[in-house]
């Protein structure tokens, strides 16, 4: 038997034992959280003792947090964490049959962003035969995919398996960078985490493509409380892509992600996100909170860690991938987009903490406002005593588009070592008239010219970003700025 | 006079000043009091966790206060002898306060200026706690129900002073005390005038805080300037609550410079309440020793076709911190600002820490609204060309530290204080610790 139709065979049966065989057997967890919930979620995944253990901890500690609501730029009603179901088994969506029963808008929105129809299929989950091929080339493709990262040592996975298969690495890392006492969301994902990616790289191992949680076919459906841990060894270098540019139609209004990165000595992680959740309607209905913690830290001489994101979607975004400069001579960088528009709500930024000796640190981000949106900044810049040299730039710009939407910046710059130069600037301005008038008169409509004018203002940060993903978050971006203009 | 044990703990800080709101029943001003008590007690004092006090030791700075009232050690032939007295002479308006009480006033006033004690019944007090009262700080709403004293500087309608009006605004006391008193400024319509304030705590040896408001009323047309300088001694703190409106078309420059005291923070409030008004914010510091000083400044733009500037600078050295916290607010309304702020800070002590916050919040989209902040030490190249043409090390960096301060001070419009100043800073930042490898 060929080595796909094995796979296919693989895949359908377990499909079907999931299906036929149990089928009064429990996927979806409760309504609510207690630490039985926790014992479920870590029960059903068949995980270690000490994971448990770790969970119930950091539920505890959960238990004693208060909800951050008040100093982020952002309103929203409370969460009630008791409405909410910590565990679903990944499971096949109910399928559509064709596109007559897809929201003519979504279609029209994967026509602009130039997705396949095979590729726009996956995502309404039609079932197909279109379909079901899509997935075996994507299980082949995630096959020789891993052959090719086994030979190099390279281990990709999903947390689950990791917990599994490399104890001693998730046991050793897990938390190092993002303890469960960090924050009252990081302490939620801490004890209810359902599943994520895992990803090591061992000394000196440049990882040879890109890696992406598309790849990833189990990752679908688990995105609520998504974990992810990356482990530059000595030396190393890994390029991560997470999110993708299509509409996420999500029905978990809350999510709770925590992402972790150790850099080694000479060690490179560069990690970008574009991220699409639904941001909710006109009015503000519905919409993804988006809550997540995600930091990197460079443990030791020479490391870098590099956060790219373009954000345009989710009702609110509260996000400050931060990076922690322990090791000499490490560098962290920062390059966001962030978009808003209709009634969105953004507050991200970043930190940077300098520990280690001629430390540098760059910052930039932009800030793209219309509708009734508003657009925050926030970002920390600390230079700790003993942090010789240490170097930072920061640059945040802030484009408005009408004048019902807001900008703001909130930086916060603490030095404490006389040989630190930190600079910071921002800017916030609208597009020019003499701008658009420039376009026009060259026969580019207003929107089109727009896109232009907001796409050449985010191209430091979109340079940043791997060219496929680039291409298409230049796409995304004149999407989600349609109908701000005029 | 009684003196409690020392408040260490939040709560018993509390306790000791609600002691004091208790024993403070002046006449007066019954409803600004009341409010006053109902928002402090309703707050309480600040925390570390309250955003707008996140870098300001409070809880010490209260430690060691008596409840007692200021009493004047210091006659006022000493502060008559004070160091600025030849500035004070013949060419300014000078005014002596001690506590917040006048003690000296210029005999002839020339027409339409009036400096009187602020007192409910006066004529010229009736905007008192107009801005104060919605303050969200809880140190000026505990000013509020408890200030003992105060002053008021009424510009009346069309007058222009052409000499400087100086503040001498002297703290002394002969036990710990917290001594709170006001400044009523009221410039009205197509007035100009300028004020020079010299705050100091005289030298003694037990700790005082000095928590004041100063309420401005810059009306349409008017240009007024308020230069601040704070000289105070070793024990003295000083908490410094400046809140200002201005009227359409009005111009206001204000600067704050800080060479002394122990805890110092200038609370900033700037309402920009009417169109094609130009406000100047500027503020300089030197810190030694354990020095804190802590600049927050607020900008309201509410209204179309304003510009504001702000520049702050300041050198931190030995074990000193300084705080800068500003903040732009242009409103939905306040399409056309321009809106400016720069804050730029050294370090030379290998024990001292800068915190910087310049925050923006923007709701009109046809603005210009830019912040710079950059922390760093003294520049080497500069240095090095410097000593290149025979400078002595130290002479150099008095030099270059020197050339630093003078951007700000090249923005007051008072030559003989601009002077005055720049002449005192180059003796200051001489005398600096600098620490310098060098």
């Amino acid at each position: 038997m060929a080595k796909s139709d094995q796979i296919l065979d693989e895949h359908i049966a377990s499909e079907y034992k999931y299906g036929w065989f149990d089928p009064i057997e429990m996927d979806t967890a409760p309504k609510g959280l207690s630490e039985d919930i926790v014992r479920f979620i870590s029960a059903k995944k068949n995980e270690p003792a000490w994971l448990l253990e770790w969970r119930l901890k950091a539920y505890r500690h959960w238990l004693t947090m208060e909800e951050p609501r008040h100093w982020a730029h952002i309103s929203y009603p409370p969460v009630n964490f008791q409405d909410i179901i910590y565990y679903a088994a990944p499971k096949k969506k109910e399928g559509v049959k064709s596109f007559d029963e897809v929201d003519p808008e979504l279609l029209k929105t994967f026509e602009k962003l130039g997705i396949s129809l095979e590729e726009q299929k996956r995502l309404v989950g039609m079932e197909s035969n279109i379909a079901v091929d899509a997935v075996i080339d994507s299980v082949s493709v995630k096959t020789t995919f891993k052959e090719t990262l086994a030979e190099k040592g390279i281990i990709f996975c999903s947390f689950s398996e990791a917990v599994h298969e490399h104890p001693e690495l998730v046991k050793k890392y897990l938390g190092s960078v993002v303890p469960h006492t960090d924050n009252f969301y990081a302490a939620l994902n801490s004890a209810v985490f359902s599943d994520g990616s895992f990803c090591y790289i061992p000394k000196g191992v440049r990882c040879p493509m890109e890696l992406s949680t598309y790849f990833r076919i189990n990752s679908a459906g688990t995105g609520q409380f998504e974990r992810t841990l990356i482990i530059a060894d000595e030396g190393s270098y890994v390029s991560y892509l997470e999110g993708c540019t299509a509409p996420q139609r999500d029905e978990n209004q809350l999510h709770a992600a925590v992402v972790e990165i150790v850099a080694h000595k000479n060690g490179e992680v560069k990690y970008s996100t574009v991220q699409n959740w639904y941001p909710g309607d006109k009015d503000g209905k519905g919409g993804v909170y988006n809550f997540v913690t995600k930091r990197g830290i460079c443990l030791e001489e020479n490391a870098k860690i590099s956060w790219t994101q373009v954000e345009t979607g989710s009702a609110i975004t509260w996000k400050y991938p931060s990076v922690i400069l322990k090791g000499d001579n490490s560098v962290g960088e920062f390059y966001s987009v962030a978009v808003t528009n209709n009634m969105q709500q953004a507050d991200t930024g970043t930190k940077m903490i300098h520990i280690g000796k001629n430390t540098r640190s760059t910052i930039v981000s932009k800030g793209i406002s219309a509708g009734k949106s508003n657009n925050s900044y926030r970002g920390l810049v600390r230079i700790s005593r003993g942090a010789k040299n240490a170097r930072n730039f920061s640059q945040c710009d802030s484009l408005l588009m009408g004048d019902k939407c807001g900008a703001h910046t909130f930086p916060y710059i603490e030095i404490k070592d006389k040989s630190g130069i930190v600079e910071h600037e921002a800017t916030t301005s609208k597009i020019g008239e003499d701008q658009i008038f420039y376009c026009n008169q060259r026969g580019i409509e207003t929107e089109k010219a727009v896109a232009l004018i907001v796409n050449g203002y985010c191209k430091e940060v979109l340079n940043q970003l791997p060219m496929e993903f680039a291409v298409e978050a230049r796409k995304l971006l004149a999407v989600s700025l349609e109908g701000s203009v005029g | 006079m009684s003196t409690l044990s020392p408040p260490l703990k939040k709560n018993d800080a509390e306790s000791f000043l609600k002691e004091l709101i208790d024993s403070c029943k002046e006449n007066g001003f019954s409803q600004l009091r009341k409010t006053g008590t109902e928002n402090f007690l309703k707050a309480g004092l600040p925390g570390r966790k309250e955003e707008a006090y996140k870098y300001a030791p409070l809880t010490s700075v209260l430690n060691n206060l008596g409840t007692g009232k200021p009493q004047s050690a210091a006659s006022p032939g000493d502060a008559l002898t004070y160091l600025f007295k030849d500035f004070a002479s013949g060419n300014a308006l000078s005014v002596f306060l001690l506590n917040g009480t006048i003690i000296k006033v210029p005999e002839n006033l020339p027409k339409g200026l009036s400096i009187v004690p602020l007192e409910e019944t006066s004529p010229y007090a009736k905007n008192t706690g107009r801005l104060s009262t919605a303050s969200s700080d809880p140190l000026c709403q505990l000013n509020n129900s408890i200030f003992s004293s105060g002053l008021v500087i009424h510009i009346a309608k069309g007058s222009s002073i052409e000499k400087p009006i100086v503040v001498f605004n002297l703290i002394s006391s002969d036990s710990p005390a917290l001594i709170s008193s006001r400044l009523l400024i009221v410039a009205e319509e197509n007035t100009r005038a300028g004020i020079i304030e010299f705050s100091d705590t005289l030298r003694q040896n037990h700790k005082i805080l000095s928590n004041e408001v100063q309420e401005t009323f810059v009306g349409k047309n008017a240009t007024l300037f308020h230069y601040r300088w704070q000289t105070d001694c070793e024990m003295g703190n000083r908490i410094n609550h400046q809140l200002s409106e201005i009227g359409e078309k009005g111009v206001y420059d204000t600067m704050n410079i800080t060479t002394g005291g122990t805890f110092i923070r200038n609370n900033l409030s700037l309402f920009l309440n009417g169109e094609n008004i130009e406000a100047h914010l500027n503020g300089f510091f030197v810190g030694s020793k354990n020095r804190h000083v802590d600049t927050r400044t607020v900008v309201d733009h509410l209204m179309p076709r304003c510009e504001s500037f702000q520049l702050y600078k300041g050198i931190a050295a030995d074990k000193s911190t300084g705080v800068f916290n500003g903040k732009i607010f242009v409103r939905r309304d306040a399409q056309k600002t321009n809106a400016y702020q720069s804050s730029k800070n050294m370090l030379l002590g290998d024990e001292a820490t800068v915190n910087a916050k310049p925050e923006l919040e923007i709701y009109a989209d046809d603005v210009k609204c830019s912040h710079g902040s950059s922390t760093g030490k003294l520049n080497e190249d500069a240095l090095f060309y410097l000593r290149s043409r025979g400078l002595g090390i130290e002479t150099a960096r008095t030099l270059l530290l020197h050339a630093f301060a003078g951007e700000v001070f090249e923005k007051i419009r008072h030559e003989e204080f601009k002077e005055l100043i720049i002449e005192k800073i180059r003796h200051i930042v001489g005398g600096l610790n600098t620490s310098h490898a060098g």
